[in-house]
């Protein structure tokens, strides 16, 4: 557990010593404060009726950040070592390769997680502006954020097999990224295949990562949302784990 | 040769195979495991609502029917997604399909998906409805179709913007959404084997419902019933004929000789027992007494002997016997119309009694159609045109249709529910010639839907208010607000990036 709590610390070290975590930082808050400007005038001309939460999910800004922002967080954590060398000398040390996936796991999660931070903020202080604490729902903002974990849990397990499969820092990041928007596509075709078709839609349906966030913004916690973003994680760790040990046999 | 180089490899192929196939077999298993974790959440999942206001939450009664929903239930959302309530209708509907997989949900945008709604259109022949928007209940060829209109509760709300004239322009602002109740309504009324039954009273020169006679037919009117549920049929009420059990609406439109006692009795024993009428009387029978008009004043509605005209609002090429009347009576039928209009021809005045002989608690009667301030009533008519005499015929403001509803009296429970009766002084609006004309065929819906209407069943699913949310922030705060979202939260970010950079430098 030291091992793992130590090389937790470490990875967060790396994003927090470097110019990277902030750069990170400032796009994805320059980008959440163009949609929230957005909103602001849209309330400012006319009223609405979703509230900001389901705004601002509802909109494009999310899903970029989502799908650029943790491409570019989790595309160093195995490429660049296996690039400088360091992995090797990683891999020698008294540490299991479980406890190396899991604590570049979740370093990448907490970073991930505080680039989120100031959405609560951001929120919490136009909810001051419209005078209406309905237009911000406490369930629901929690909701969102929980949403938005479960979520950013998935493509981060995403980011890390990419980082595991290669050498090159920019190969991983562009495997992410479609691999990444490739799960969303294919949930957002949910819409496009009709329920007659059966387990098809069925499945697509269970992909769908726009309604299940849509679900969390609105404060609905349904299992099924909960269990794909888990179970798919648990997938793509263990894949990670795989590609990470397969350099005993290769 | 070294004894390095004839020493074979300590990884060899096969063992390397024999790795890689152990690899592949595990991930297959982990990828199996996953699917079937997925395949039994789907099937027992749990979904709850923790937002505070609740407004993702389905009533206990719509969840008790989604659970006895049975296979092939489908639900078509023909919706423009610019008009008003589309995400409302979609995201409850979408709530419904999350809680019973077995609902089957299909959204068609008909500027969007022009070939799906061209389907939709063809085999549900939604072209004669002739409504913009709709959801459209269907399980097993049973079809029961919600209206946009019905949706929601609106009122006029003053905007900040002034006319030309110099006047306060107002906007229609939906105040309640009713889809739960009426959704929850149509599936009961779809997967229900219960059919409702609407009768038509002839034998008095009544307009007949089998007629598709261009002028006096009413062959769309009870094509207009049976979308909404209702098995239409003729009934005679001679001898020693009743009004059946199963009737669950009886219509008396436009009859030109009286009706005998002996079937107003029957009518009244009918609605004694919580029965279901509508009355429209027609120009036909002007000048002469129908004996309904006794039966209606124990309703509390006074059916008058003279014509309502409305010069003002009559169509150009009419010699005044029509009137387009605007809807604004915010009465549970015309609330949806709100803004709209009905094209009458030559209709009777119907009014409220102010002071009925029934218990004023329990019977509430209502004006819900009424001509401008600038309505006359005219006696005469001469070759069918009705003889204006500016110096006699009074005007003001005249009541062209009634609703009247009975309450529930505590302790007594009626066989068919609360009475309701709508009375009309004109039965051509709903006739083949003018059933299309303004918003006719909406009111006529609209009448019978509130008519047959069984929400009463759907006590403690309530009408959920539409929240919404604005601000008044001026330009400058604005300005001061994008500026910290777009330059000082990013900025500082950089700002503490360069610190630390600079730290670590030295």
């Amino acid at each position: 557990m030291r091992a793992y709590l130590l090389l937790v610390r470490r990875e967060m070290g790396t994003f927090f010593v470097s110019w990277t975590g902030y750069m990170v930082i400032a796009a994805v808050l320059f980008i959440m404060g163009l949609s929230f400007a957005g909103i602001l005038q849209a309330l400012n001309t006319e009223p609405l009726t979703l509230t900001l939460n389901e705004l601002f999910y509802e909109s494009v800004a999310f899903w970029l950040v989502l799908l650029v922002a943790t491409p570019v967080i989790t595309m160093r954590l195995f490429a660049q070592e296996k690039q400088t060398g360091t992995f090797e000398t990683l891999m020698t040390t008294p540490v299991s390769d479980l406890q190396v996936v899991l604590a570049k796991f979740t370093a990448a999660l907490l970073f991930y997680a505080c680039m989120w931070l100031p959405l609560i903020v951001i929120t919490l202080a136009l909810r001051h502006y419209t005078r209406q604490p309905a237009a911000v729902d406490l369930g629901a903002l929690s909701g969102a954020m929980g949403g938005v974990f479960l979520i950013g849990m998935l493509y981060v397990a995403i980011g890390c097999l990419a980082s595991a499969l290669t050498r090159s820092q920019v190969i991983a990041a562009m495997l992410s990224f479609v691999a990444g928007l490739a799960i969303f596509l294919a949930g957002y075709l949910a819409y496009a295949v009709p329920p007659q078709l059966g387990w098809p839609h069925a499945v697509l349906n269970q992909m769908n990562l726009y309604q299940h966030l849509q679900d969390f913004s609105r404060g609905v916690v349904d299992t099924r949302a909960v269990v794909f973003c888990l179970s798919t994680t648990f997938l793509f760790l263990f894949l990670t784990l795989r590609a990470v040990e397969s350099r005993r046999w290769k | 040769m070294s004894k390095a180089a004839v020493t074979s490899p300590s990884f060899s192929f096969s063992r390397r195979l024999g790795a890689g196939v152990e690899v592949l077999i595990a991930c297959l298993s982990v990828l199996a495991l996953v699917v079937m974790v997925n395949y039994l959440a789907v099937r027992h999942y749990w979904r709850k609502d923790f937002s505070a206001s609740q407004r993702w939450t389905l009533s206990p009664r719509t969840l008790k029917v989604l659970e006895s929903l049975p296979a092939g239930v489908k639900v078509l959302v023909y919706y423009h997604q610019d008009d008003r309530l589309y995400s409302e209708v979609t995201d409850l509907l979408r709530e419904y399909a999350a809680r019973n997989p077995r609902l089957r949900l299909e959204l068609v945008d008909p500027n969007r998906q022009p070939v799906e709604a061209n389907l939709a259109r063809t085999r549900y022949n939604l072209a004669a409805l002739n409504q913009r928007n709709l959801i459209l209940f269907d399980c097993n060829g049973k079809i029961k179709t919600v209206y946009q209109q019905d949706l929601g509760d609106y009122d006029l709300e003053p905007t900040a913007e002034l006319s030309e004239t110099g006047q306060t322009v107002f906007r229609r602002r939906a105040k309640n959404f009713k889809g739960e109740q009426l959704f929850t309504s149509a599936l009961i009324h779809v997967i229900s084997p219960r059919v409702l039954k609407a009768y038509f009273v002839q034998g008095h020169g009544e307009h007949d419902p089998a007629s598709t006679d261009e002028i006096m037919g009413y062959s769309k009117f009870a094509h207009l019933l049976r979308e909404n549920g209702l098995e239409t049929a003729t009934l005679t009420l001679f001898g020693t004929a009743e009004i059946p059990n199963d009737c669950h609406l009886l219509i008396i439109a436009g009859p030109r000789t009286p009706l005998t006692q002996d079937e107003l009795e029957k009518i009244a024993r009918y609605l004694n027992q919580g029965g279901r009428l509508m009355v429209f009387l027609n120009y036909r029978s002007f000048g002469r007494s129908l004996n309904l008009e006794s039966l209606m004043a124990a309703w509390g509605v006074m059916v008058g002997e003279r014509f309502a005209l409305d010069p003002a609002n009559a169509t150009p090429t009419s010699q005044f016997q029509d009137l387009v009347v605007p809807i604004t009576e915010p009465h549970a039928v015309t609330r949806p119309l709100l803004m709209g209009s009905a094209h009458l021809l030559l209709p009777r005045v119907v009014s409220a009694i102010k002071s009925s002989g029934r218990a004023a608690e329990t019977l509430k009667v209502d004006e819900i159609l009424h001509t401008s301030n600038e309505g006359i009533l005219v006696k005469d008519v001469e070759n069918g045109r009705p003889v204006i005499n500016p110096a006699s015929n009074p005007r003001g403001r005249f009541s062209l249709m009634v609703a009247v509803e009975k309450g529930a009296v505590p302790g007594v429970r009626a066989e068919r529910g609360s009475t309701r009766l709508i009375v009309g002084g004109d039965s051509m609006f709903l006739s083949n010639q003018l059933i299309e004309s303004r918003n006719n065929r909406d009111l006529g819906g609209h009448c019978l839907n509130w008519l047959v209407d069984q929400t009463y069943l759907l006590a403690g699913i309530e009408p959920r208010p539409l929240q919404e949310y604005r601000l008044d922030l001026t330009r400058r705060q604005l300005l001061t607000l994008n500026a910290l979202l777009l330059g000082a939260l990013p900025g500082s970010v950089l700002l503490l990036g360069t610190l630390v950079w600079l730290r670590r430098r030295k």
